[in-house]
């Protein structure tokens, strides 16, 4: 059956196109125009619509084993926990792997990484997946604190066995790429280290973090891996030293791909009587100063929300600020992780002064196809609220207004009041269409070219731009129609993108015997079998670079 | 051969599956429970009781009632196995025999010494058993062991007094001798690393507080963590049903969205307060069961499966053994696919409770069409 978009304004910046003009689809791909006008079954009407490609999350803690201890410790954000309260600030989400799908497909998302998958959780990471209906799903596999990859660093192992390991872990947790969350940290805490820096060696190992992290991104280079190795950086949110950390590793990208997570949260200096001022300005200028380097901002909004983190040490260091006071901190295999709830309050100088670091760093990175939109969900907040950060980021009068509510003392410290950009459409395609599909080497989508699966979101223009952003007034998922005037119409399973990729057999032996000598586990626990998800296609996979 | 029953009598499974349907589609709040060992059986168990308004719960739910309370009301620092096995160079083991019923786990930590750890490795585990008078299972480990009795209904107790001892408050010594206490809170606190494990099922959640407030006040100083064991499928099923409905089980959709009540969605309350008009049961018990009290849908893996009044019955097939599983193993702290140990004809639980839902999503107009 042939569609036909009729008379959209199509903003589809991978093609270089920002036009009216109509789309095809077929069998759940876009096609070029038919040779016969007209010929098309159905025809939906977009004219006076925008049209745009799915959007694209790469940074969104949607499902796996930390996700789900935040929902076990934090029942009372679950809508229906009592009948009283109503609506509370994290019923909006849903907190439920079905609500998931539905809250992103409202908004016009199509596809989600979940960045933060332990090989150990991957099985429960991806049954989490298979049940979040609509949206296409991804992983990125986290290693730097395992004690295989830090005894093969110790050892001088050669490049080629630690590219062997890192694809036996991506192929058997069937993950699209590979994330390092504070490279040495976790394994240092374990033994009660509590202050760690890029340079700092892991005891026993007598490995740096520096070491770790340079090594995965290497190998996750020389594997052909598309997505570059995707870094949380050490010293999360510690004023002073993590603008350090976040400043020593792009300087240490040394000509390679890095993907730099959250970097919001690594933009804070210590002047002022508080000791937390705004390094926003500085690092977006060292951002744009290094091409090889890409980010994601991980924006604060107002509320309460929760801290769902691999990087243990981070996590038990905030167990102090937890709101409410309780926290679920996990020793495990390799990063262990923490589950903190926080409530970011709009009149605490801190919590303004990061919603307002967030807002350079999206304002100050000049290239729209370096700088990806999350909020670290829901580390910054949850993902339902990114319909206001469109707003913020195309309203340049809604910054204002937010910036009026804030406490006096925050203006002193940020640029903010004085930013006058505001992005465009095209934009905002770039960056949570085009850019995103690029950075994962998903070439299927992210744009409206022909052969490109058919997600696409139709959006009704508005001048409240989180009006218009917050409800689709169309969605298409490979093809047939999932959303209409903001609303679920139908709810098919997505899949998981998956890299292609085989790995090594005796690499495979070897791990059989590790894993069952070293912790008295059974290497097969650690694969990933699409049977056990009871899903008819769980899995797309995406190539290796050649 | 026959694998499904209406009123004892052989039906096809498509009869069956409409009928189970019908029941449970004209019950006023039906109860959707059992053992729930394959996840499988449980994420699909769950539409079930989506689709017909029901209440989803575990017959073991309640042993792990009170560590789900302690930890979504006060939280914990917890630790895998396989890192106490590697790393914990002093072990405080609480209660009898906490690893009765979690023997795999048992050889896994103890079968050798720690090698992680620039101060752990190169040495011999420390373990004490805090409650036992003699070292039963722990006779053969590596390591050296040492026992101080305590009676199992003071074990929340004595943590109670550890915590104190570690922290130089004035206190009594409990179920300790005098300075025993304060000497093995010592020893915690000078551990490279330590771990504190218990049966969850066997402390109450006051206690498991008690547990986990130890290991936080330990932490400022030093690394510690605690290890809680729950045998069985239930804790597994009770994380599955967290992603698909929000919540560890003993949750009702008779109004819509998931609501969770430990009390009032308990399942032999229901039944036995007539709560509930219909149940359907997921059994691997091969015993027969006395289901007269209510009209029974029955999923049994007996060999004749033989439910004294139940109104619909299926026989199912093992799982891990007919048919792949997934299900929580405790020595990998996650969730592990198993496959099958031969390949028969025996039906899923999961596809059966699939068409079951599946025949009341029809009847729900629902757009759920996915599932295949």
């Amino acid at each position: 059956m042939l569609t036909c978009l009729k008379g959209g304004h199509v903003v589809d910046p991978a093609n270089g196109i920002d036009e009216v003009r109509d789309i095809f689809i077929k069998d759940g791909k876009i096609v070029d125009a038919p040779a016969e006008a007209g010929s098309a079954n159905e025809t939906v009407d977009c004219s006076g619509m925008v049209v745009m490609a799915g959007a694209i999350d790469i940074h969104s803690h949607i499902a796996g084993g930390h996700v789900n201890t935040a929902r076990l410790l934090l029942p009372e954000w679950h809508r229906a926990f009592s009948a009283r309260p109503g609506e509370t600030a994290l019923s909006k989400v849903g907190w439920t792997t079905k609500e998931t799908g539905l809250r992103y497909a409202e908004m016009g998302f199509t596809t989600v990484v979940e960045p933060a998958m332990g090989p150990q959780a991957a099985l429960h990471a991806h049954l989490e997946l298979a049940d979040i209906p609509i949206i296409d799903k991804a992983t990125l596999v986290v290693l730097g604190n395992d004690d295989m990859l830090m005894s093969m660093i110790r050892d001088g192992e050669s490049d080629e066995a630690i590219a062997d390991y890192v694809l036996w872990t991506v192929d058997a947790s069937k993950a699209l790429g590979v994330k390092c969350i504070n490279a040495g940290g976790s394994a240092a805490f374990k033994e009660n280290v509590r202050s760690y820096a890029f340079d700092t060696e892991v005891p026993d190992y007598g490995v740096s973090s520096r070491q770790i992290l340079k090594t995965l991104q290497k190998a996750v280079t020389d594997a052909g891996i598309p997505h570059p190795l995707h870094v949380h950086c050490n010293n999360l949110g510690v004023p002073g030293a993590s603008a350090d950390a976040a400043e020593a590793t792009i300087r240490a990208s040394e000509g390679m791909p890095l993907h730099l997570a959250h970097i919001q949260f690594y933009g804070y200096g210590i002047e002022g009587r508080r000791g937390f001022s705004s390094k926003g300005e500085e690092l977006a200028r060292l951002i744009n100063e290094n091409p090889d380097v890409t980010v994601d901002i991980g924006q604060v909004m107002f509320g309460q929300t929760v801290t769902i983190s691999s990087d243990e040490m981070r996590q038990f260091a905030g167990r102090a600020q937890a709101s409410p006071g309780k926290s679920i901190i996990m020793d495990q295999e390799a990063n262990g992780g923490g589950v903190v709830p926080m409530n970011y309050k709009e009149k605490s100088f801190f919590n303004a002064l990061q919603w307002a670091i967030g807002l350079e760093l999206f304002l100050l990175i000049e290239d729209p196809s370096r700088v990806f939109f999350t909020t670290d969900h829901p580390n910054g907040a949850p993902f339902t609220t990114y319909p206001d950060i469109f707003a913020l980021l195309m309203d340049r009068n809604v910054r204002e207004k937010w910036i009026e509510a804030l406490p006096k003392s925050v203006k002193k410290w940020t640029s903010l009041p004085e930013i006058e950009r505001e992005y465009t459409l095209a934009e905002i395609a770039t960056m949570t269409r085009a850019a995103p599909a690029k950075l994962l080497g998903t070439r299927d989508r992210g744009h409206l070219g022909s052969g490109a699966t058919a997600d696409i979101s139709v959006y009704r223009p508005n001048d409240d731009k989180a009006k218009m952003f917050g409800a689709a007034a169309y969605l298409f998922k490979d093809g047939v129609k999932v959303v209409e005037n903001g609303a679920v119409v139908a709810k098919p399973y997505g899949r998981a993108l998956t890299l292609k990729t085989h790995s090594d057999a005796k690499m495979g032996s070897r791990l059989d015997r590790y894993f069952d000598e070293a912790y008295g586990l059974q290497s097969r626990w650690f694969k990933v079998e699409g049977s056990a998800l009871r899903r008819e296609t769980p899995f797309r996979e995406v190539p290796c670079l050649s | 051969m026959t694998t499904a029953w209406i009123d004892g009598q052989p039906v096809s499974s498509g009869e069956a599956i409409r009928e189970a349907a019908k029941l449970l589609s004209m019950s006023r709040l039906p109860l959707v429970t059992g053992r729930f060992d394959d996840i499988s059986a449980l994420r699909e168990a769950a539409r079930v009781a989506g689709f017909s308004g029901g209440v989803l719960d575990h017959s073991d739910l309640g042993r792990v009632a009170p560590l789900i309370e302690a930890l979504r009301d006060n939280g914990i620092i917890r630790i895998s196995p396989g890192e106490v096995r590697r790393r914990a160079d002093r072990v405080l083991v609480v209660g009898a025999d906490p690893f009765a019923g979690s023997e795999a786990v048992f050889e896994q930590i103890f079968a050798v010494d720690p090698d992680l750890g620039a101060k752990a490795k190169g040495g011999q585990r420390e373990i004490v058993l805090l409650g036992p008078d003699e070292p039963g299972r722990f006779s053969e480990v590596k390591g050296h062991v040492r026992t101080v009795g305590c009676p199992a209904d003071q074990l929340g107790d004595a943590i109670g007094v550890l915590r104190a001892g570690l922290g130089g408050k004035p206190f009594g010594d409990g179920p300790f001798e005098e300075g025993a206490a304060r000497a093995l809170a010592g020893w915690l606190k000078d551990a490279a690393f330590a771990a504190i494990v218990f049966d969850a099922t066997e402390l109450d959640a006051i206690s498991i507080e008690s547990v986990a407030g130890l290991v936080s006040d330990l932490n400022a100083e030093t690394r510690a963590s605690a290890l809680p064991l729950t045998a069985g499928s239930v804790y597994g099923a009770a994380e599955g049903a967290i992603w698909v409905t929000g919540f560890p089980l003993r949750t009702a959709f008779g109004r819509g969205d998931p609501e969770h009540d430990m009390m009032l969605n308990d399942g032999a309350w229901l039944i036995s307060s007539g709560e509930s008009d219909a149940r359907i049961m997921l059994s691997y018990d091969e015993t027969a069961l006395d289901v007269a009290d209510v009209p029974t849908i029955l999923l049994s893996t007996a060999e004749e499966p033989a439910g004294e009044g139940a109104r619909v019955i299926f026989k199912i097939g093992r799982p891990g053994v007919d048919h792949p599983m997934v299900h929580h193993e405790p020595r990998f702290g996650s969730f592990v696919s198993t496959p099958a140990e031969h390949h028969g004809m025996a039906t899923n639980a999961a596809d059966i409770l699939s068409a079951i839902a599946d025949q009341l999503g029809k009847a729900h107009h629902s757009n759920d069409e996915a599932r295949a």
